[in-house]
């Protein structure tokens, strides 16, 4: 499983859910997708993925291959990142999001609805 | 997997010590008089440059040295011819602008406190000199060449769990090297023999933290951003230098950017609380020091964005860049197989190590001695694939592009196919890994093998080790954007007042991913000789595996010729090559690219805007709706321009009867007959036919007729008032007569066609006699509204009367196309009567049903189907002759 197969993944399991957009403004969606990798970690042997990157936070939070696999995906057409008021960027599911079979996917649909759980629960926390 | 680290650092290590310790054991033995002193060099980029004699010491070691055999810029310079520049310019233009800012800060800062010490300075310089030691051959390009390689890559991401998810082997590498005892060794030896001292312990330790960008100074918690950071000295020196040297010119103002670094003393209360985060901040600490630019110059920082993204669009992936990358990752394809030196998984990742950027283009002449000599065949065919790949290189006869894709191709036609914008989104997602792109690599491989084939090019396939092509084909995607690099600087505003640049602007990375996104694309690259045929099979293998359409604008990208591709499609064709591949993937009749055809089926696409195909696997898939791409996909299915032309003049007579037309039947209907005052209109048969549908829309009238309603059947007898019936098409009556006499109880007909009618309710049958009741249709034939009218009066309904907008001969079908001849008609007529009873198959009526039920070839189609008397060819699917058959206008069965 690449890092671009999680994003696809995942972004078709949020759009199911109705999620429509998500900031970047905080660190919110680096360490919610941290926590998705965890739990990804944690399922892989059982699921048999050959995971073949990792996400690990920098100082700020941030992690070069959520960035990378956002802009990925935003290359993919699968979100947009849109910054209208020039304030902060948006991520936001696309339509192509709704064909995304995740099926077909490495770890199947399950794992993806599991994830989009896992990823909400963890962006939707109240701040510490 | 932690082993494996282990095993490649202690690798690493006995390398290290392989290279320095007899330098080191040189150094020793060497008279006062030969003891290294300060040094001036000239860099043809910064002018003079000024070592101490510790730094001269670690410059002359080996492993620096190597550095001067690769090339900074890996493959650039078969693109700029001057862009030869190496490694160790790169680390000593680094040391000189990590020295100048540090001299910049400390020149502009207020007090001490603020300034970096002498002992940081060395430290820094050090680090910027040797940050680079473990970049091997053809630096990023051999890097990037062993991230295809499982056990490499599996090192690469333990090492990143735990020093952060940017690092790559490069970085790993001076790490390790930085990290290994002999290195320590080293540095001791130089401070001691020249007295030149770093005067602070663990000084290799210290470096190696800086390189990884890891803080060394509780009390300095950002200078080692100054080696690996938002505005480092590496990306200062490369950009210029690599702009420079490349002849590209540079818009990033690097000597006012340095001018604008900063450093200054910060209360550790005062810190913005995710910076006091980010950087770890000792909070006993009382105050820090911390570096950053000027506020006054946050321009520059924009410009280092835009800098980057320009070389990034204009150097590192220019296309004949990529293409020279990717020989080089198939050389390393196939030297996985005959790399003997280490016997571990990750072996591979030690090649650019041991072999120099000359050697991998000279491996047809000298086979390196860490290389096993080929025994087998599949050795021997991988030691032949690498040494003409080699030979290639340095010859510079580089492959060229066969095919380009990407999500947002300019002028592509299927931009706004979601089938097709679906499976390119698929492929470049796939593509992100290495063993799926080789995958298809190789079957792009494969599959120009049998196009060469086909085309009788077998000598040409010859002259391929082993008649394959397999390692000479590469598809290679588009990459993501690199992150901003100034996004995390810190601004530095007069009165010592910290702000993060992307506070300041937030919308930097917005507009530098813009143009990278609009500019990168995929690409499929081999060897000139063969890029047609490669570009032949990149359409079939991307349509075929993942339903993209590649136009020929896009195969022939930069190489080849549309005409050649053309006339091979022709002959392919002849050989039956696509008879079992799309319709579309065949050569379109030439009659398509007439400017006087596209004109007409953009006419019919407009007419049949509205038109909501039922929703089926395929339609749902590809959110399939008949524009022009569909249409000309359904006419090239004709294969000749004669036939093609008689499709398009048929499609022109194609009559689409929306919510206009009902309305304008029903519309004309009540003006004609004025007695059907305050009518009631009631859907025809069930919820399950379409009258439903056209009842809704048949409302719409309700502003000329206020006092039209829409009623159940029972509810409009029981009204008492006039019932008027609307349908969309009757061709034998059968529907609607079996309806009619189902309502009094005769089930007879309807059982006869399968059909589940109702009856009224017999207290109802008297008041229904005696009211007016219309049967209204858009289309009809006289001998079908005959039965229907017989019917009704059969089964006692007095004042029963049938109406129709287009009949009889009015109704459009293939037998009024404007024909270009009787011959072409009689030819069209004939074909789709094979096709027509092709799809129809083994069916009792097949005869009968070969030009649409009824066997009239009507021209119908409705925004919400398409009825079964309308042409079969266009709206039933299945195989003809052995190829798929797809209609334009797909129907949906009513049970």
């Amino acid at each position: 499983m690449t890092v671009d197969h999680l994003f696809e993944g995942l972004i078709g399991a949020l759009a199911e859910r109705g999620v429509t957009s998500l900031s970047i403004r905080t660190d919110r969606l680096d360490t919610s997708m941290h926590a998705v990798f965890e739990r990804l970690e944690q399922e892989a042997s059982e699921r048999d993925l050959n995971l073949r990157f990792t996400v690990a936070l920098n100082g700020y939070n941030e992690s070069a291959t959520v960035r990378r696999g956002l802009a990925s995906a935003s290359q993919r057409n699968l979100i947009s990142l849109d910054n209208p008021e020039y304030q902060h960027v948006r991520v936001t599911p696309t339509r192509l999001t709704q064909i995304v079979d995740l099926d077909v996917l490495p770890g199947g649909s399950d794992l993806y609805r599991e994830l989009a759980s896992v990823f909400l629960d963890s962006y939707e926390e109240p701040a510490a | 997997m932690a082993d494996n680290l282990a095993e490649y650092r202690s690798a690493i290590e006995a390398w290290t010590a392989h290279a320095l310790d007899p330098y080191i054991e040189r150094l020793v033995s060497w008279p006062e008089y030969r003891v290294p002193q300060q040094k001036e060099f000239n860099d043809a980029v910064w002018g003079t440059l000024t070592l101490h004699p510790l730094e001269v010491v670690v410059l002359d070691s080996p492993v620096l040295q190597r550095l001067r055999f690769v090339s900074q810029l890996g493959v650039v310079h078969f693109v700029y011819p001057t862009a030869g520049h190496t490694r160790l310019e790169h680390s000593l233009g680094a040391l000189h602008i990590v020295d100048r800012l540090i001299t910049a800060m400390n020149e502009a800062s207020h007090d001490d406190a603020g300034m970096i010490n002498e002992t940081l300075r060395r430290l820094v310089r050090l680090a910027a000199l040797c940050h680079d030691v473990g970049h091997g051959l053809m630096s990023h390009v051999s890097e990037n060449a062993l991230r295809e390689v499982d056990a490499v890559e599996d090192l690469v991401r333990d090492f990143q769990s735990k020093h952060g998810d940017n690092k790559k082997l490069g970085e790993i590498n001076s790490s390790l090297i930085l990290g290994a005892p002999a290195f320590a060794k080293l540095i001791q030896t130089a401070e001691e023999l020249t007295g030149d001292k770093i005067t602070c312990p663990g000084v290799a330790d210290k470096v190696r933290s800086l390189v990884l960008g890891e803080s060394i100074d509780p009390t300095r918690p950002t200078i080692q951003e100054l080696i690996s950071g938002p505005f480092d000295a590496d990306k200062l020196d490369y950009m210029t230098r690599d702009a420079r040297m490349s002849g590209v010119p540079v818009v990033t103002d690097v000597n006012r950017l340095v001018q604008k670094a900063r450093s200054t003393s910060v209360t550790t209360a005062d810190l913005p609380p995710d910076v006091a985060r980010a950087l770890r901040i000792d909070h006993t600490q009382p105050t820090v020091v911390i570096t950053g630019i000027a506020q006054s110059g946050n321009r520059t920082l924009d410009e280092l964005t835009l800098g980057r993204t320009l070389l990034f669009d204009k150097i590192y992936r220019h296309q004949k860049v990529r293409s020279s990358e990717r020989m080089v990752a198939s050389i390393f394809r196939q030297l996985e197989q005959l790399c003997a030196k280490v016997d571990a998984d990750w072996k591979l990742a030690l090649i650019p190590l041991l072999i120099t950027d000359d050697e991998i283009q000279n491996l047809d002449r000298h086979w390196p001695s860490i290389l096993k000599e080929p025994t087998t065949g599949e050795e021997q065919r991988a030691a032949a694939v690498a040494q003409a790949l080699s030979a290639a290189l340095r010859n510079r006869y580089l492959w060229v592009r066969c095919a380009a894709f990407s999500m947002r191709m300019t002028g592509d036609p299927y931009d706004v196919d979601p089938g097709h914008l679906a499976g390119l989104q698929r492929l470049i997602g796939d593509l992100g890994d290495p063993a799926v792109a080789r995958e298809i690599s190789d079957e792009l491989a494969a599959e120009a093998a049998v196009i060469m084939g086909e085309l009788d090019a077998g000598d040409l396939l010859a002259e391929f080790p082993g008649s394959s092509l397999s390692g000479y084909v590469a598809i290679d995607r588009p990459v993501p954007p690199p992150s901003a690099p100034s996004s995390k600087a810190l601004l530095i505003s007069n009165d010592g007042r910290l702000v993060p640049f992307d506070v300041e602007a937030p919308e930097t990375p917005g507009w530098a991913n813009s143009y990278h996104q609009t500019r990168e694309r995929g690409y499929v690259f081999a060897p000139l000789e063969v890029a047609e045929y490669v570009s032949l099979a990149s359409q079939v293998v991307l349509r075929k595996k993942f339903g993209i359409r590649l136009s020929d604008s896009f195969v022939n990208f930069g190489h080849g010729s549309t005409l050649w591709i053309k006339e091979r499609r022709a002959q392919l064709s002849a050989t039956g090559y696509f008879d079992t591949l799309p319709h579309d993937m065949r050569p379109e009749p030439p009659h398509l690219a007439l400017a006087a055809t596209r004109k007409q089926i953009d006419a019919v696409a407009e007419k049949l805007v509205g038109y909501m195909p039922p929703l089926s696997e395929r339609t749902a898939r590809e959110d399939y709706r008949p524009d022009p791409a569909a249409i000309r996909s359904w006419v090239a299915q004709f294969e000749t321009d004669d036939l093609a032309d008689a499709a398009i003049r048929c499609l022109e007579k194609l009559h689409f009867v929306g919510r206009r037309a009902i309305n304008q039947a029903v519309r004309s209907f009540l003006a004609r007959h004025p007695d059907y005052k305050s009518p009631v209109i009631v859907p025809l048969g069930t919820a399950k036919d379409s009258s439903a549908i056209n009842t809704y829309y048949a409302l719409d009238v309700a502003d000329a007729f206020p006092d039209l309603a829409v009623m159940s059947l029972p509810d409009a007898i029981t009204s008492g008032r006039p019932i008027l019936l609307v349908d969309d098409v009757t061709v034998s009556g059968r529907q609607g007569a079996s309806i009619i006499a189902a309502w009094f109880g005769d089930f007879t007909l309807a059982e006869e066609m399968g059909e589940q009618r109702e009856a009224v309710a017999e207290e109802l049958w008297g008041r229904l006699r005696g009211q007016k009741v219309a049967m209204l249709f858009c289309a009809a034939f006289s001998d079908g509204l005959d039965l229907i009218q017989r019917t009704a009066h059969e089964h006692g309904l007095t004042a029963f009367k049938t109406d129709a907008v287009l009949l009889d001969g009015n109704v459009p079908s293939i037998t009024d196309v404007d024909f270009e001849s009787k011959t072409q008609k009689d030819a069209f007529v004939a074909h789709c009567m094979d096709i027509g009873e092709q799809l129809i198959g083994d069916h009792p009526k097949q005869s009968e049903r070969a030009l649409g039920y009824g066997n009239k070839g009507l021209l119908l189609v409705f925004p919400y189907n398409t009825p079964s008397q309308s042409l079969t060819c266009l709206w039933e699917a299945g195989d003809v002759h052995e190829r798929r058959w797809e209609p334009l206008l797909p129907r949906r069965r009513k049970s």
